[in-house]
């Protein structure tokens, strides 16, 4: 398959079942809530090290957020409920409480609830208090700038991460550019997260290493670098190489991701330098989900 | 199928009873209702000697007719409407288990006593004790919603345990009196002890009050809870909702420091 002179690589990223969850946080104004949620989900790119992966899902206008006030919506996942749950706590705890004037609500409806505010409120001293509105229970803790408002629960889901294509490019830049493109577009899609740097990872990993005590080393099969030494995965013109990461609520959305960002990168096409796409993989044999690229751009935009 | 509607016939003697129709409604033959047996004062009577019974949909009730000197009405209603034409006596909504209750005129003393869900809307006054306790217990009203477009009397909310009690006008003395949580909402002014032996909850009101000894001056703020309050009542209409969507500030005064002292009064605009 071939998009705009773009080579699309017949094969699949690998995504694993992972527990998310949606946080609305609010603030006095988009300013103080932006630096609630970047705070919230700041070293949150892999749950390697990171314990969640976590990013802004976007924008909220005041219509759509329970105070009135604007915000963020923000999504969070981890590889088990309970590290998801110790996650959130942990996070909202020190980032959103924290956070002059910002508040915290839960974004999911269905799902099975888990602790938001409902320790969180042990903070007030005593002096917390709650009060149920809509049948919702929302904890009111006294602090220096007024009262920390959260929600007593959020609701945790069975999700999907690792969702994942890499751009292979003549050059570092024509990749930057290439990857911003895919991110921009990818940005307008609810329910998924690209939680690197950007939204782009260039450390892309293969399992094993030669090292003992390291389970994940340097994918260098796309590592430019390397490719007279090992057995490379690099075109001849490809000089660089770069991955998106999504993390989405459901497969559905994982896909509808990928489409979109891969279509933008296939815009550029061959002339702005892309090469290839690919997807980074295990064999199948490690995670439940696989996104196949060709049967992802066959519905639309093929030529 | 058409509304259950009751048309009193004549204005009874003496206080009726009619605590026992819901429960009735809920589980017995619709067939029997006429003979449902009710207390008149210090005699048992049957339903159908005075009220005239139409329609069969037990789940939307219309009560019609003068109804002031009719007790416990709505009482351990379940599931389902209840409509009044007129006004209500005593103990309307008593223990309400869910449903909605709708007065288009004023209701009397008791109004949601021990009720636990669903939601009572009056459009004229209530008298005391609304949203109360019964003799003996250890907890008024705890869940649900009341909302009296008009005025409310004394004690209002004593010993309420959870739920909103929603006020268009003005409320009585010791409104909240002996509070242990839940939100009371005055858009008028309240009369003297507003608070009294109050632990825990928020009593909120925009008109006069004289705020107790025992009340401490936490001082003005806006605070993000009352956003959340305000707009959960915009679909109640005028007053209610008034206040959503400004950053509204409150005056916050906590009490009643003779008792537990983790309540607060809440004066706002």
């Amino acid at each position: 398959m071939n998009i705009n002179g773009v080579h699309i690589e017949d094969t699949f990223a690998e995504a694993f079942g992972m527990r998310g969850t949606r946080l609305l946080i609010t603030g006095e104004n988009l300013k103080w809530a932006y630096h609630g949620a970047t705070a919230l989900t700041g070293f949150a790119t892999s749950v390697i090290a990171c314990g969640a992966e976590a990013g802004i899902e976007r924008k909220l206008d005041p219509s759509e957020t329970p105070d009135g006030r604007p915000g963020a919506s923000v999504l969070m996942f981890a590889t088990s409920s309970k590290e998801l749950a110790a996650q959130v706590e942990r996070r909202v705890g020190q980032t959103i409480l924290t956070c002059p004037t910002a508040s915290c609500f839960s974004g999911l409806s269905e799902g099975d609830p888990i602790a938001l505010g409902k320790n969180l409120r042990y903070f007030g001293d005593g002096w917390q208090a709650s009060k149920v509105v809509d049948g919702r229970r929302f904890w009111r803790v006294p602090v220096m700038d007024g009262e920390f408002v959260c929600e007593e629960t959020t609701r945790m889901v069975r999700a999907v991460g690792g969702g994942n294509f890499l751009i292979l490019t003549r050059n570092s830049q024509d990749a930057l550019a290439a990857a911003e493109a895919a991110i921009e577009a990818m940005r307008k899609v609810p329910n998924v997260i690209m939680p690197f740097p950007g939204g782009v990872v260039r450390s892309g990993s293969k399992v094993g290493s030669r090292y003992k005590t390291l389970p994940a080393s340097t994918n260098d099969a796309f590592c430019p670098t390397l490719r007279g030494v090992v057995k490379s995965d690099l075109p001849d013109e490809a000089g660089c190489c770069l991955e998106i990461v999504i993390d989405g609520l459901t497969a559905d959305d994982i896909t509808i991701a990928m489409r979109v960002g891969m279509q933008a990168v296939c815009a550029r096409g061959r002339d702005q330098g892309v090469i290839a796409l690919s997807a980074g993989n295990y064999g199948g044999k490690l995670g439940q989900f696989h996104f196949k690229l060709r049967e992802i751009l066959a519905v639309g935009g093929v030529q | 199928m058409s509304a259950l509607t009751l048309t009193l016939k004549h204005l009874p003697a003496g206080r009726l009873d009619l605590s026992p129709l819901m429960p009735f409604l809920a589980s017995g033959e619709l067939s029997e209702l006429t003979a449902l047996p009710l207390q008149l004062a210090t005699q048992k009577i049957a339903l159908g000697e005075l009220f005239e019974v139409k329609g069969s949909d037990a789940t939307q009730v219309v009560l019609q007719g003068d109804l002031s000197r009719v007790d416990g009405i709505g009482a351990a209603m379940q599931t389902g409407s209840l409509t009044l034409a007129g006004n209500a006596g005593a103990y309307l909504g008593t223990g309400l288990l869910g449903g909605e209750i709708n007065v288009h005129g004023h209701a009397g003393n008791f109004v949601g006593v021990a009720m636990r869900k669903g939601s009572i809307h009056i459009s004229g006054n209530a008298g005391d004790y609304l949203g109360g306790i019964l003799p003996g217990a250890m907890q008024g009203m705890a869940g649900g919603q009341i909302v009296v477009q008009g005025d409310v009397g004394e004690r209002c909310g004593d010993r309420m345990r959870r739920g909103a009690i929603l006020i268009g006008g003005n409320v009585g003395d010791y409104a909240g009196s002996r509070m242990l949580a839940g939100t009371i909402a005055v858009f008028g002014g309240a009369g003297k002890h507003a608070g009294y032996g109050m632990r825990r909850g928020t009593l909120m009101i925009r008109g006069e009050i004289e705020i107790d000894a025992t009340f401490a001056d936490c001082g003005e703020h806006v605070l993000p809870i009352t956003n959340l309050l305000f707009r959960s009542w915009v679909k109640l209409g005028s007053p209610f909702g008034d206040a959503a969507g400004q950053a509204t500030p409150v005056h916050r005064f906590m009490g009643d420091r003779g008792a537990d002292g983790k309540g607060e009064i809440l004066r706002f605009k």
